[in-house]
């Protein structure tokens, strides 16, 4: 056997593992609890915009996912055929339990962001940090990292870290970059809590 | 193919694999991923989700009732705050109020019926079905034809005429309130006039000069954000005669240090200065049935003759009294603190009389008269400790509310009969008295059930609000009507008990056919006529949603038959004892289960109020005593000794050991030192159902 | 993209000494606005997290002569050379540019303590152990702030979340500027007496503005030269001399050991 094949073997045996084996281990993969098509909603026979159910309450405050009392607004009973919605109103409106959601976007507690400053201020869309979510047909898979609790979505679905998409990856310096291009002036606690 | 493999293959292949994996993500993604997990641990919490709300509800964890608004996540309380523009509150909370949600899952927290096999040991305590709890109560009340008797110490709320009403049924009942109350100089002063002025309240909104003994008047007393705003519209002049230079002492107008134990000798000085010179109004005179006798007793109570025991210079009290005489209108009264007890009950009628001879009762900016509840009994004279006989009760029942007011379970233990007593605890937590119960039925905590709460202590009118639970309750815990209802049954007790809710439903209906008073909502800060509310149904959804019903004032008429009961005995002299301990405590801290842990911040990790065991005295006292500054020493009275730390401070009467009897703090309850196990126990409880002074000695250890 | 300069603000605080009783209503309500942990059964005054701790103060005259003040201690939010930033070796503490508060990122701090040692206020405090809830009185932290682990440094940053609240409610009605009535510190809402007077001392109409230059305001150690933007306000002139005198209670002084931290 040629000596320099070893090596070579070795080197791509690790970068197999780093590159594929190693995302597959570390994140930990879920299904939401119900099946729910944002399309549905938002498309044309559904006719909504995000912020009808992702609302900000009186004092400012992003809701995030709404709660089944949002729900039951339409589906006190189900106005549909589907085996999904059937489950929505017997499960969750009904016996009005919250939907165990699993948020793809949950930053860690010491993160704090606006979303009335970044939409409402800085005129930016949904769409630029949450991708186009709100035409997609079905809810993702939910991957939980397994070292740190987050979702995927914080780092990227790509393990390297690189996206070509201006959606994917949430962390810090994403952050820390746009505000630099804006010319703004923060310190630590404007954007920890 | 494997027998050419080598060792060398081998390394060959690990490190390759190593340079492998420094060309992908995995190490650079490792070291952040546990740079992350060292701030996400599983000991630090996460915090929780969820839409805000907000819910406005009533505290009850003492008979002020003050309005509280909510922040809650989730539904889940995390924050309590005032409710701001509240007519009584005036949007403040006390500190223990503030703290308030975290009550129902305090450490010392009861959830399942327990019986304790030894009396006062914690450790034998174990956990009963609760019908077996309830027929073991039953059996021992129908085995006995002893004394049944109920110790409420929020005796104003629904609940509490059920209480009195039970007790009458039986025959043998004794409802007993907490023998310190923030209503005893109301009770004296009810005691000598007639015809009954019914329930009386302070209006010190319109009063020039409050002269209080030993009141902590602005320590948590009364409606502490009344009072409060009371000293900050400095409208009223705020004169403390007392012997500790207590946080009252500290912010009142003037601060009188008298010699402890004497305050019956200053007040009955002051109501001698007032007959010699003249400054009772004849009317007054008149109304007085035995002034004659009085005229001729008062005279030996001269402040030149009283200067010596009070150590007040007689100019000083002559001073004061002539301001009190000047004045339009002035408010004298007594208090308690809330660990030193309640002064006797001479002491209270002398401090009664002062009102009575100033005119001050029946007056705008005195003590008023307001009305009854519609739909509640009419107020009723709590007995004195004093006037139970020893050893007399056989069952006792200890409601859970709290006054925050201490009783030394050694004032409880000589009313109880010596062998066969049963003591029955609703609290929800382990305390001061719970630990001796022989059964502990505990009752939903605070915010965790549906509560009335009926006019603020101090108030100048009635006020009806309801405490909105905003805790699940917890399901092994038992509201009090329901012990009622299960011994009634039990017992064979006639008596109609209906549920909490249906119980102030009830009285709700009642108020809104009264057609008097107004509704203070807080949502929008308004208020409406009781009469514009068209059913008793749109007043309860007011009442549940946030508000607070306020009677009208009413015309005040000054009493037209007064006796001046007061006794001409001299008082005993204490003087001669080198060191005197007086218990001081805080209201509502007295026991650690009555605050929430977070109280550390003011209780341990600063020393802002003093824990059970630390003593203060005068640098003059430690330096006979040979003691500096915090030094651990042995405190002893005839009732035993306890180990203390001793703390100089100047601020202490020279011969006093101000000893704080607060709370032992988060989990330093040990079987030794078991809960509400406080300096109080050193106390002398004497005849007369008061703890105030005890001969003491501090030694080293 | 919107790269408007933001307003600078300046908050400070001016406390009426004369006005506080200390019942601890402002260090309960801090220790619950902010997730700060109760005791443990170790904790004492000198290794227990107090974001605001109350230090009583005696003009040592005697009974019946005695007089005790009040003094409320906590981050001073120095505006110059801020001692505990230029300390910090992991840039885990800075003043914010826009509103002059020194903020501490405890997630980013290493432990080491430095920021400790340099505070003139004693105002920092280090979680020396695990923070401890009972379970359900972790389901009762506040939602806007994090809680802390073991092993950071933590302190006052005027409720910085509350700016945060205040900012969220701007920004839905389209300003850039907040309110003044929305941004209130938990110990400036919860004092009994309104001993507390919070505000921007840029806004020279605001009432603080005028309270912080009265003649009877002084701040603690004002020597030195920090611009603490914390003032205190006494009527009787043995507290405000009291001011310039070390501080109130040294950690040297209590005859404090390492260990007593770790024992």
């Amino acid at each position: 056997m040629k000596p320099y094949l070893v090596l070579i073997a070795g080197i791509l045996f690790g970068a197999i593992i780093g590159w594929f084996a190693f995302p597959a281990i570390l994140y930990h993969s879920s299904d939401q609890p119900l099946h729910f098509s944002h399309n549905t909603h938002t498309g044309e026979s559904g006719g909504m915009a995000c912020t009808d159910c992702h609302t900000t309450n009186e004092t400012g405050r992003f809701q995030g996912i709404p709660s089944v009392i949002k729900c039951a607004e339409c589906h006190a009973s189900p106005i549909g055929e589907s085996v999904s919605e059937k489950q929505l109103v017997e499960h969750y409106i009904t016996p009005n339990v919250e939907i165990p959601w699993l948020v793809y976007s949950r930053q860690p507690d010491n993160a704090y962001f606006p979303h009335a400053a970044h939409v409402t201020l800085g005129k930016m869309k949904c769409e630029d940090c949450h991708g186009p979510h709100g035409s997609s047909d079905t809810l993702r898979i939910h991957y939980t990292n397994r070292i740190s609790g987050y979702s995927r979505d914080v780092w990227g679905a790509n393990i390297s870290g690189f996206s070509s998409n201006r959606w994917e990856g949430m962390k810090m310096d994403k952050c820390v970059r746009c505000h630099g291009d804006n010319n703004r002036r923060d310190g630590c606690v404007s954007c920890h809590k | 193919m494997l027998k050419s493999i080598t060792r060398r293959d081998l390394l060959k292949f690990t490190g390759g694999s190593i340079i492998g994996l420094m060309f992908s993500p995995l190490p650079w993604k490792l070291l952040d991923d546990s740079a992350i997990w060292t701030q996400n641990w599983s000991l630090t919490p996460k915090l929780a989700h969820g839409p805000i709300t907000s819910v406005f509800t009533h505290c009850t964890l003492c008979p002020a009732g003050c309005a509280m608004k909510a922040l809650c996540v989730s539904g889940m309380p995390f924050s309590l705050t005032g409710v701001p523009f509240h007519p009584l509150t005036h949007g403040s909370l006390c500190v223990r109020g503030l703290a308030g949600h975290h009550m129902a899952y305090h450490p010392l927290r009861i959830v399942h019926p327990h019986t304790f096999s030894g009396k006062s040991e914690e450790s034998s305590m174990s956990a009963i079905s609760l019908k077996r709890a309830l027929d073991a109560i039953a059996g021992h009340m129908k085995s006995t034809t002893g004394t049944i008797a109920i110790l409420d110490r929020q005796p104003n709320r629904a609940i509490s005429e059920l209480y009195r009403s039970f007790l009458q049924q039986t025959e043998r009942g004794l409802y007993l309130t907490s023998p310190s109350r923030e209503e005893s100089t109301l009770d004296a002063i009810k005691e000598m006039v007639k015809p009954s002025p019914g329930p009386l309240g302070y209006d010190f909104e319109n009063t020039s000069l409050i002269i209080s003994f030993g009141a902590p008047l602005l320590d948590g007393w009364g409606t502490p954000g009344r009072m409060n705003a009371i000293r900050n519209s400095q409208r009223a002049k705020i004169v403390q005669i007392d012997c500790r230079y207590s946080r009252t002492a500290l912010q009142s107008d003037q601060w009188i240090a008298i010699a402890p134990g004497t305050e019956r000798l200053v007040a009955l000085s002051i109501a001698s200065v007032l007959e010699e010179e003249h400054f009772i109004a004849q009317r007054i005179r008149q109304s007085i049935t035995n002034i004659r006798q009085f005229s001729s007793m008062i005279g030996q109570f001269s402040p030149e003759k009283t200067a010596a025991r009070t150590g007040i210079q007689p100019s000083v009290l002559r001073m004061l009294t002539r301001e009190l005489a000047s004045v339009n209108s002035a408010i004298v009264l007594s208090g308690a603190d809330p660990g030193g007890g309640p002064f006797d009950i001479e002491t209270e009628r002398t401090i009664a009389a002062i009102n009575l001879l100033l005119g001050s009762v029946g007056k705008n900016g005195g003590i008023v008269s307001r009305k009854n509840i519609p739909g509640y009994q009419s107020e009723f004279t709590p007995i004195h400790w004093s006037n139970i006989p020893d050893h007399s009760i056989d069952t006792l029942i200890v409601d859970g509310a709290d006054s925050g007011y201490a009783i030394p379970w050694r004032l409880i233990e000589q009313k109880l009969t010596n062998t066969s007593s049963m003591v029955v605890s609703l609290s929800p937590v382990l305390d001061q008295i719970s630990v001796h119960s022989d059964y502990l039925l505990p009752s939903p905590a605070h915010l965790e059930s549906l509560q009335d709460q009926v006019a603020n202590i101090d108030a100048k009118t009635a006020t009806f609000s309801l405490s909105i639970p905003l805790l699940k309750k917890n399901e092994n815990t038992i509201d009090p009507v329901d012990v009622l209802r299960e011994l009634s049954a039990r017992l064979n007790v006639v008596l109609e008990i209906p549920t909490e809710e249906e119980l102030l439903k009830n009285k709700v209906a009642q108020i809104h056919s009264g057609q008097r008073g107004i509704l203070f909502t807080y949502s929008d800060g308004s208020s409406t006529s009781i009469r514009e509310l068209s059913s008793a149904d749109d007043l309860w959804t007011a009442l549940t949603t946030g508000a607070i019903w306020i009677d009208d004032e009413i015309h005040q008429l000054p009493p037209r038959s007064v006796t001046m009961a007061l006794s001409a005995e001299q008082p005993k002299d204490s003087k001669e004892e080198p060191l005197q301990m007086i218990a001081s405590g805080w209201r509502g801290a007295v026991c650690a289960s009555q605050i929430s842990p977070i109280l550390s911040k003011v209780f341990q990790e600063t020393e802002l109020r003093h824990v059970n065991g630390i003593v203060s005295i005068n640098p003059e006292t430690a330096s006979q005593l040979g003691v500096t500054n915090d030094s651990p020493m042995t405190l002893s009275t005839k009732n035993g000794s306890a180990a203390v730390n001793v703390k100089i401070d100047t601020t202490v009467r020279p011969g006093i050991v101000d000893a704080a009897i607060g709370p032992n703090l988060n989990g330093t309850e040990t079987p030794a030192h078991p809960v509400g196990n406080t300096l109080l126990n050193l106390c002398d409880v004497t005849n007369d159902g008061t703890w105030r002074i005890t001969p003491a000695q501090i030694l080293k250890v | 993209m919107d790269t408007t300069v933001e307003k600078k603000y300046k908050f400070g605080m001016v406390i009426n000494l004369d006005k506080c009783n200390g019942c601890g209503a402002c260090a309960v309500a801090c220790a619950i606005e902010n997730n700060v942990p109760p005791a443990v059964q170790k904790m004492n005054k000198r290794n227990g997290l107090t974001w605001l701790t109350i230090s009583t103060v005696s003009n040592n005259e005697q009974y019946p002569q005695s007089e005790t003040v009040f003094v409320p201690m906590f981050c001073q939010q120095c505006e110059k050379e801020t001692p505990c930033m230029t300390v910090c070796p992991q840039n885990a503490v800075d003043v914010d540019p826009t509103t002059g508060i020194v903020g501490q990122v405890p997630q980013r701090c290493l432990g080491c303590r430095y920021c400790m040692t340099a505070c003139p206020y004693h105002a920092r405090y280090f979680n020396w152990w695990d923070p401890e809830w009972t379970d359900g009185m972790k389901q009762q932290l506040n939602p806007d702030v994090a809680p802390r682990m073991r092993g950071v440094v933590e302190k006052c940053n005027f409720c910085h979340s509350r700016l945060h609240s205040a900012k969220d409610k701007a920004a839905t009605l389209g300003n850039r500027e907040i309110n003044p009535a929305d941004y209130i510190p938990a110990c400036v809402e919860s004092c009994p007496n309104k001993a507390i007077t919070f505000g921007d001392l840029n806004d020279t109409t605001a009432p603080i503005t005028s309270l912080a230059s009265n003649s009877n305001s002084f701040r603690f150690l004002s020597r030195l030269g920090t611009e603490p933007k914390v003032y205190y306000h006494s009527k009787k002139h043995w507290v405000r001399a009291m001011a310039e005198k070390a501080q109130t209670r040294s950690r040297q002084a209590d005859g404090i050991a390492e260990e007593e931290f770790h024992g």
